[in-house]
């Protein structure tokens, strides 16, 4: 009985691969839009930025090839150095914090309480609200004068900084806006990586006698490496990116204090008209970034997979 | 023994629920402060000490920023360029996901195609806006809705597909298979037996879409920054050279972002779906 089902189960699998392979006709056609599009609009600004991160052009006259001139000239300024300083200090900034508050928070709402999808909402609506809106806001509640944050430190007797207009506070205001805003997407996160782990482990290890704490760092830390990685992995891409809060809070001010990798592109691109220039800090960035990815990915040893 | 634990548990309990009334408030109080600030009276708006609290409730900035005909044309690009953009990334990126997932491509371009779109999808998009611009100028589509709609194809695309590949290799085989068996050619696979199964996973791709699309900022600024102004080109726009408007900004920010929240609070749950498909797997 079960010879024969696995046999003609056999047959119709040798069957279905005949169908499939006329049916990829289909499916080179279901890709094509895509990949097409695709080309048009993608692949040609990025080829474009290749090739215009050799040259000289500002919109006016035709662009002048130069070979790695534009690249010389980069690393020989001091302004490029720091601003690439600047984003890493962002970076380090924002992501351990990120990480741990949204994994607390996500380990808040995994408990069993009351209206846990009332507080899940709350937390996501940075997620879903404009940045633009949001850095507005934060940077009017940081005004020295008429800001709210330094009114409230001073109740508790602390004069406040002078935030966004501080050389030393500039950044860190940066910093807890996009804290704050990461908090609640990635916390969603956590949360389904937390749900994700068999209830079973953790009744074997209360039957076995462990404790809270070793329930955490042995079954749920182990257990939510891959989430954590795919966390790190994609925020420190987009942290490496990071635009809109900091062009709307400080503009990279004051005096570079704020500015980073892709403002200073955005800067030299659209208000210089330092085409050529500008290409070549947005192909520096995108080594970085796969440099850093490929890191990432190569010191994954500390990720379980089950 | 128990009797000398229930107070503890109590008091843990209530330990953390006041650390998430505490965090929620954080979340929370900047967003009010907006909506409050969007209803204060001018006066009240530059004093020190500030004025949490305005002692009165004004409408006048929601009244000279909604009486403004511009602000009008602001909400219906944001509408029209958000709905487009979801429109084709969900057509085009849930047909190329199934092509990719189900109808046995050869290996050797498969694994091409879908190089491509890992590619796409991880690469830093933020870096190709120049070129992005200067293609859209070669175009003669600058300053036009359509410059925006196509730049956050872009990113909307090779993002939905990723998350269509997933959604559908999640999907049991057995029941295209017996309509494959049935003579269903792909398109009807596709259309009457996948498409109906995944439904879900769509309304997740097209409500993330629309997202994105809506808040985009950037893509929007640098190809259509003097005419074809979207909402998130309107609220940046009160930085003036003379300083920020804060009462006019506050109240077209609060246009901008009370749709999208409502929305939110409404499809929570696909919200989630799509934001976790692919972090988390099963």
């Amino acid at each position: 009985m079960t010879t024969t089902r696995s046999r003609t189960l056999g047959h119709k699998k040798n069957r279905l691969k005949q169908r499939l392979g006329r049916d990829a006709a289909w499916g080179y056609l279901f890709v094509a839009p895509q990949i097409i599009g695709l080309l048009a609009f993608v692949a040609i600004p990025v080829v474009a930025s290749f090739l215009l991160s050799f040259a000289r052009w500002d919109l006016g006259s035709d662009p002048r090839w130069t070979g790695l001139e534009n690249y010389r000239k980069q690393f020989a300024d001091p302004v490029f150095w720091k601003v690439l300083k600047n984003t890493i200090y962002y970076t380090l900034g924002t992501i351990p914090s990120v990480v741990l508050l949204s994994l607390l928070a996500a380990t808040g709402m995994n408990q069993k309480i009351r209206l846990a999808t009332v507080y899940r909402a709350i937390y996501f609506l940075p997620a879903v609200t404009s940045s633009v809106a949001i850095a507005l806001v934060w940077a009017w509640m940081y005004n020295p004068d008429f800001g709210v944050i330094n009114l409230l430190l001073g109740w508790i007797g602390i004069d406040g900084p002078g935030w966004t207009t501080s050389l030393q506070w500039a950044m860190p205001s940066v910093i807890i806006v996009s804290v704050w805003g990461g908090i609640g997407y990635n916390a969603i996160i956590f949360l389904a990586g937390l749900k994700n782990i068999p209830q079973t482990l953790y009744e074997a290890a209360v039957v076995d006698g462990a404790n809270v704490r070793q329930r955490f760092w042995h079954i749920t830390l182990p257990l939510l490496t891959p989430t954590i990685f795919f966390v790190l992995v994609v925020s420190t891409i987009g942290s490496f990116q990071v635009f809109n809060t900091i062009y709307m809070m400080t503009g990279g001010g004051p005096a570079d204090a704020t500015n980073v990798l892709v403002l200073h592109m955005y800067d030299v691109g659209f208000r210089f008209f330092r085409l050529g220039n500008a290409a070549s800090i947005a192909w520096t960035l995108f080594v970085i970034i796969m440099l850093l990815t490929l890191v990432q990915f190569r010191s994954a040893r500390w990720v379980h997979y089950e | 023994m128990a009797r000398s634990g229930r107070p503890r548990k109590l008091f843990l309990r209530l330990l953390r629920i006041l650390a998430l009334v505490l965090a929620c408030s954080a979340v929370l109080v900047p967003l009010l402060y907006l909506v409050l600030n969007s209803v204060k009276l001018q006066r009240e708006m530059y004093t020190i000490p500030p004025i949490i609290i305005p002692s009165s409730i004004t409408l006048e900035h929601f009244r000279v920023v909604l009486g403004d005909a511009k602000t009008v044309r602001y909400l219906t690009n944001s509408l029209f360029v958000t709905s487009i953009t979801t429109a084709i990334t969900v057509i085009v990126g849930t047909l190329a996901a199934y092509g990719v997932a189900r109808l046995g491509l050869r290996a050797r371009w498969l694994n091409l195609i879908i190089f491509i779109f890992l590619f796409i999808r991880f690469y830093p998009r933020i870096t190709t806006v120049i070129p992005y611009f200067l293609v859209m100028r070669q175009f003669s589509l600058l300053d036009t809705i359509w410059a925006i709609i196509i730049g956050h194809l872009g990113i909307t695309i090779p993002f939905v597909t990723w998350l269509m590949v997933i959604v559908f290799q999640d999907l049991p085989h057995e029941v295209e298979e017996a309509a494959m068996v049935d003579g269903a050619n792909p398109w009807q696979r596709f259309s009457r037996v996948a498409l109906p199964m995944v439904a879900p996973g769509v309304a997740s791709a097209a409500i993330l879409t629309a997202f994105l699309s809506w808040n985009e900022f950037l893509i929007a600024s640098s190809v259509a920054k003097r005419q074809a102004q979207v909402l998130s080109i309107a609220v940046a726009s009160y930085i003036t050279d003379q300083g920020v408007q804060w009462g006019p900004m506050a109240a077209m920010a609060v246009v901008m972002i009370m749709p999208m929240i409502l929305f939110a609070l409404f499809v929570q749950r696909y919200l989630v779906r799509g934001i976790t498909l692919g972090a988390v797997k099963g």
